[in-house]
């Protein structure tokens, strides 16, 4: 028997019982809809994240102290650290490819302005480095210069905490020391958004503001932006190999950490792949319920068929054709299943996408939902499709 | 027809298409184990963070800076970020008369640089009155030497962290260490932390007068961090915390809308994490829960064709004398004993899986709400899924039914 008959056959049996196929196909249309519109939410936050990662270049690295375990455990503001020191500042800067280097300091501060009091984060920086990595966009004013006392205050420190509203050319005393604002921040949104209550000054001035609490110029962070066209994995390593000279460390002992920007898409990366996996898998749940139903709708469609079979048997059909007929309807039911599935999913998508939700269907999840449907479709028909093809053909004729 | 008879009748039905029936069955039974084994875990998660949280007691009551509707905990992270109107000295002497509080310390806190034997590190610094290590021991155990005293000056209480592995040599009770310029002796070693308020273990402890001097004159020598509450046995936290929100507001002359301080108490902290925890598995569960959809519609799939069948039976029924409900009831019966089947069986098989992630190290925590839930859940399911079958069922024409093929 052709192929295209054993088609034919399959589509006129399913259509016999319209309402048992409808809702065998409901089945495989919630589980596949489940798993891409769930799917598809981890796929476009992941494209999210590596659009922001993008932005920022490839062309830069930050040096960290604290090992690896303790960064991605607590907030390394709150651990004890070794910081980075100025010696080991230079030695960053003098490694090939890189361009320029930033040294950090981040602590909190007590501020006062027009006789209130608060605690503030403030973070010290070398100036230029709002021009090497321009996250920040400025309201008023201009970024802070070295040696001068001046401070740059993020939009909600300016507006929004004090009674008086903070303007360019207020000044305001960090520490106790006079400190001049020139310039205030816009309102930053999305990884950005913590600078918005954050006073930012030279690195230089807030270390001695700090005053007795912290001695030598240290670093809790050291921005590097390095040469066009240096490899940023190669670069680290470089640092890594010299840092842990100076402080006499192996790569067991290492208490510092070289962060690439290959190295935070791939973590990003890591842990949104991980989460795709769960939800899917627990849409994965439901096609396997699905691909029951198809089973359980196979063997009664086997069982309602039995002289039908008979017949093609005895007319010459071969055990083989007879599988593969079986075989082909519930293969059908998972790719019609599938396919509306996927409609749905979609649609779910376009919907989520309306409400500020990233999430992105591409060409690759749905076939792989396709050829998902049509494989769970051809298992669950497997064993009816055995027991059908084995029948005697004297004894299916004879079927009541 | 009696409720029995019909309810034999529905068995005989399904062993009548025993696979059939099992098939369907199985479905509903992969949809509740995933259900139970997900929620268990969850459960058990929740209950775990409990218990570390519970052990520090539920006496007391912590006050930091910053408004209470951006999120925050209760540790030291939330106010050292912040950015707000310190609370003073004066704030804390102006609650020790609420009604309820046995207690009230007072803590500063920074970072520093801290040096031993020629090596240094940053870290954070906190100062604190020492009654507070009687009030609040559960919280700063030390494993070796002994927390700071009234009399002392000129002495920390270090971290285990710190003293085993920031620098080449630990540090051990009696030798000093250098914070800014100037010498500081270890009297004491604290025990690692687990779940508390404050990360202990990379943290040094002074005095609050030591960390007065070691701030100098960045901060006003009346500036406080956090306010540690401890309230008298017996009393109920949530209403002392009350009391004290309400007197707090008139000293600082604040209202509710624009409050710039946080008063937590252990009981709200938890509710805060219960509830965050509680809506992670209620989401697994739910996409799980996709599973019992799909499994209901088999139901219903195997309950049309079950009335198919025996559309002549149905006839025979009415025929002597059963009515449009006994018919219904027939069939839900049906439907709802293969939720009940499922349920049963996936309650099994679920919990087994909670047991055999406990024994891998998961928390999985099994109640007895859970599995009433997943066995009621079930038998819903499978009767829902029965409903419209039911009402095709009982609404057919005995003449015409008893004529059917």
């Amino acid at each position: 028997m052709g192929h295209l008959d054993l088609v034919n056959l399959a589509f006129s049996s399913m259509r016999r019982k319209q309402l048992r196929t409808w809702l065998t196909v409901l089945g495989i249309v919630i589980g596949i809809g489940a798993i891409v519109s769930l799917v598809s939410i981890g796929q476009g936050l992941q494209e999210y994240l590596n659009q922001q990662m993008n932005a920022l270049g490839t062309d830069y690295l930050i040096v960290q102290p604290g090992s690896l375990q303790s960064l991605t455990s607590s907030s390394s503001v709150m651990g004890a650290v070794k910081p980075l020191s100025e010696n080991e500042r230079k030695a960053i800067e003098s490694i090939g490819g890189v361009a320029k280097v930033y040294g950090e300091i981040d602590d909190t501060m007590s501020i006062e302005f027009s006789g209130q009091q608060g605690r503030v984060l403030a973070v010290g920086d070398t100036p230029g480095i709002f021009e090497a990595f321009p996250f920040y966009t400025l309201a008023s004013g201009r970024f802070y210069t070295a040696g001068s006392n001046e401070v740059v205050l993020g939009s909600d420190l300016a507006n929004n905490v004090f009674k008086k509203k903070v303007r360019t050319g207020d000044a305001i005393k960090l520490n106790n020391v006079t400190f001049r604002v020139v310039g205030i921040l816009e309102e930053q949104s999305g990884l950005y958004a913590s600078a918005n209550s954050v006073a930012l000054l030279d690195v230089g001035d807030m270390s001695r503001a700090l005053g007795t609490s912290r001695v030598a110029l240290e670093y809790d962070q050291i921005s590097a932006k390095l040469q066009p066209g240096s490899d940023a994995d190669a670069v680290g390593t470089a640092i890594e190999e010299r840092l842990r000279n100076m402080r006499h460390e192996t790569n067991d002992t290492q208490d510092f950490t070289v962060i690439t920007p290959a190295f935070i898409t791939n973590t990003a990366n890591s842990i949104l792949g991980t989460l795709n996996l769960v939800l899917g898998g627990l849409a994965a749940i439901s096609l396997v319920v699905g691909g029951i139903g198809i089973a359980n709708t196979m063997f009664m469609s086997v069982m309602e068929r039995t002289r039908e079979i008979g017949t093609l048997k005895a007319i010459g059909a071969t055990d083989r054709a007879i599988m593969e007929l079986f075989i082909i309807e519930s293969g059908l039911l998972g790719i019609v299943g599938g396919l509306l599935g996927c409609l749905i999913g979609l649609g779910v998508s376009f919907v989520m996408n309306q409400f500020g939700v990233p999430s992105k269907v591409d060409l690759s999840l749905v076939s792989y939902a396709m050829l998902f449907s049509f494989a769970v479709g051809m298992v669950s028909g497997l064993f009816p499709a055995r027991r059908a093809s084995q029948l005697e053909p004297v004894e299916a004729l004879r079927y009541e | 027809m009696s409720h029995l008879d019909l309810a034999h009748y529905a068995l005989s039905a399904m062993r009548h298409r025993e696979l059939r029936s099992w098939l369907t069955v199985l479905g509903i039974v992969v949809g509740i184990a995933a259900i139970v084994a997900l929620i268990s875990v969850g459960q058990g998660v929740q209950s775990y963070i409990n218990g570390q949280l519970s052990s520090l007691g539920s006496d007391f009551i912590t006050i930091s800076a910053g408004s209470p509707k951006s999120a925050g905990g209760m540790g030291m992270g939330s106010f050292m970020a912040a950015t707000s109107t310190a609370l003073t000295t004066n704030d804390a002497d102006a609650i020790r008369g609420v009604g309820g509080v046995k207690a009230v310390h007072t803590v500063v806190a920074l970072r520093g640089d801290l040096s031993y034997r020629g090596d240094n590190i940053t870290t954070s610094v906190v100062g604190a009155d020492p009654g507070i290590f009687d009030d609040f021991g559960a919280m700063f155990k030390v494993r070796e030497g002994r927390v700071l005293s009234t009399s002392d000056s000129h002495t920390v209480v270090i971290g285990n962290q710190i003293a085993d592995d920031s620098f080449k040599t630990k540090i051990t009770v009696g030798r000093p260490i250098e914070l800014g310029n100037t010498t500081y002796r270890v009297v004491g070693i604290f025990d690692t932390s687990s779940g508390s308020v404050f990360s202990t273990g990379s943290m040094v402890v002074m005095t609050a007068a030591d960390a007065r001097a070691f701030m100098g004159n960045s901060r006003p020598p009346n500036a406080v961090d956090m306010i540690l509450v401890k309230t008298q046995p017996g009393a109920n936290p949530d209403d002392v915390a009350n009391e004290l929100t309400l007197r707090l507001r008139n000293v600082r002359h604040v209202n509710e809308d624009n409050q710039d301080f946080r008063v937590s108490t252990a009981s709200s902290f938890m509710s805060r994490i219960n509830t965050i925890t509680a809506v992670v598995s209620l989401f697994l569960g739910g996409i799980a829960a996709i599973a019992i959809i799909v499994g209901g519609i088999g139901i219903a799939n195997t309950m049309f064709m079950s009335v198919t069948e025996r559309t002549r039976e149905i006839g025979v029924m009415k025929a002597v004398g059963a009515k449009e409900r006994d018919i219904m009831e027939v069939f839900l019966i049906e439907s709802g004993l293969l939720g009940l089947i499922g349920g049963v069986v996936g309650i099994i098989i679920g919990s087994g899986l909670s047991i055999a992630l406990n024994s891998l190290g998961v928390p999985a925590l099994l109640t007895p709400q859970l599995l009433l839930f997943a066995l009621v859940f079930s038998i819903v399911s499978g009767m829902l899924s029965g409903l419209f079958p039911a009402q095709l069922a009982a609404r057919l024409e005995p003449v015409t039914a008893l004529s059917a093929e």
